[in-house]
């Protein structure tokens, strides 16, 4: 098994001030929290921890949270549902055929200019994730493909 | 009925062979497709959130009585191209397919180990139970299976899984003893779900179904091994075939006599107990404690379940 790689006390700090800055969120300091490669953050217990290091053949252990891409925080839907209500600033608020859209991978049209990278999109009380902010003013959902809703449905009517 | 679906002569011996089975009503639930059925993710919102949100898109829900968070889906409608699904705030999953994790009923700080546990149905549902807390372990065989299964436990937000690929059958080498539960929703002939799949009706043979069932009890043996003592096993296919069911849990209680089998009760459920007979072979009476459930009882998928007690460390 590949070697359980814990967020150290300073990277885990880093990780809480990009947090931070970007989402004005509360950190993830009580939580135990991994590193899995390219950036990539994920959530756990100890407890899962101890066990993974007993088991053969671990593939994955704990929930993807996030990705650090250089100075910026890309959370996964379930990294911002986790944060959901604590996250404050860049945060969009979309209507439901918005919100069909972006689950449907498809780009949505800002009302007003950001100057941010990454956006976390919110319907109603749902978290929907990040999204990338392009120079157009459009957002694209970072919505793994296989998480999205079928195009051909979204155009003739939601069932 | 019979010459309206296409069977092999080894099935058909095979359901004329079963002492019970209403072959006619089988054959009817084969040809009309399953009852749609889903579970509430809790571990995402609450129940009552999620079925207001339904309820409003114009989901009609009824509540199966012995799934904890089941509800049949009583309308037409595509709840797998829903926000909430995509989401993970609800799993798709078959009504009786929810049954198995409810006999083997996990607690929140129980170790638990999925021995075949792709594509993570009743991983999720083991989860839900468990709360957060506890570990549960996932395993299987099959890396193109896992990822499903590594997706399925993403969608649903479970932060204490270890997903593992491993053949189960190696599995106590380093974890005997070790869970507080088990289960092995063993792979099997699949005749319990051929409404989905007829090619498991065209291509089935006593052949196939014996050399399965010598697979089924090497898995179960193996998640027997893995139990602490005082823990608990279920030991579950989808199949009807007493090769895979009652003989593999016959012969499991005949080499591990620390074995007890329980009865198995869940409320609105409609059961038959264990055969203590097929084909001339006598099984253990105790086999009678297993249960069997019918395609057509509900129109959903046709069950065998073994909930089996280590009640002590094995000679």
């Amino acid at each position: 098994m590949k070697k359980i790689v814990l967020l150290n006390s300073s990277k885990k700090s880093a990780f809480q001030t990009l947090l931070e800055r970007q989402y004005g969120a509360e950190d993830f300091s009580d939580k135990v929290l991994i590193q899995a490669g390219e950036g990539k953050i994920r959530l756990t217990t100890s407890d899962t921890i101890k066990v993974a290091e007993k088991m053969r053949g671990v593939q994955s252990l704990g929930l993807y949270i996030a990705k650090i891409e250089g100075q910026e925080v890309v959370l996964s839907i379930e990294g911002s549902q986790i944060l959901c209500n604590r996250i404050t600033r860049n945060r969009i608020e979309l209507t439901e055929e918005q919100a069909k859209l972006w689950m449907g991978g498809a780009p949505i049209q800002l009302d007003k200019f950001t100057a941010v990278k990454y956006v976390v999109a919110f319907y109603k009380h749902l978290c929907l994730g990040c999204g990338r902010v392009s120079a157009d003013g459009k957002v694209y959902p970072q919505v793994p493909k296989w998480r999205r809703l079928q195009q051909e449905q979204l155009r003739t009517g939601f069932t | 009925m019979l010459n309206s679906i296409k069977m092999s002569e080894d099935l058909k011996n095979l359901l004329y062979s079963l002492p019970e089975i209403d072959v006619e009503s089988l054959l009817g639930s084969y040809q009309k497709p399953m009852r749609e059925s889903i579970r509430i993710n809790t571990l995402k919102a609450r129940e009552e959130d999620v079925l207001y949100m339904l309820k409003e898109k114009g989901v009609e829900l009824e509540k199966i009585p012995w799934a904890r968070y089941g509800y049949w889906v009583l309308n037409d409608f595509n709840i797998s191209n829903t926000i909430e699904h995509m989401l993970g705030l609800v799993y798709i999953q078959g009504a009786v397919s929810m049954a198995p994790v409810e006999v083997l009923s996990p607690k929140p700080g129980e170790l638990v180990l999925d021995l075949c546990a792709a594509p993570g149905s009743k991983t999720t549902q083991i989860a839900q139970f468990m709360q957060g807390e506890g570990v549960i372990v996932a395993n299987d065989v099959n890396l193109k299976r896992i990822r499903a299964l590594s997706s399925n436990v993403q969608r649903c937000g479970i932060i204490n899984c270890i997903i593992t690929q491993a053949d189960g059958r190696r599995f106590p080498l380093w974890a005997k003893g070790f869970f507080d539960k088990v289960l092995v929703d063993a792979p099997c002939t699949s005749l319990g779900i051929v409404s989905k799949d007829w090619g498991a009706a065209k291509k089935w043979s006593f052949r196939a179904s014996e050399r399965l069932s010598r697979l089924q009890l090497s898995l179960a043996i193996s998640g027997f091994e893995c139990l602490k003592v005082g823990g608990t096993m279920v030991y579950a296919t989808c199949t009807l075939s007493p090769q895979e069911n009652e003989w593999v849990i016959d012969r499991l209680i005949a080499s591990k006599p620390n074995a007890r089998l329980e009865s198995i009760n869940l409320e609105g459920l409609k059961m038959k107990k264990g055969l203590l007979e097929w084909q001339h072979e006598k099984f253990n009476p105790e086999i009678e404690r297993c249960v069997r459930v019918y395609p057509y009882e509900h129109e959903a998928e046709g069950f065998f379940m073994a909930k089996i007690v280590k009640e002590s460390d094995g000679p």
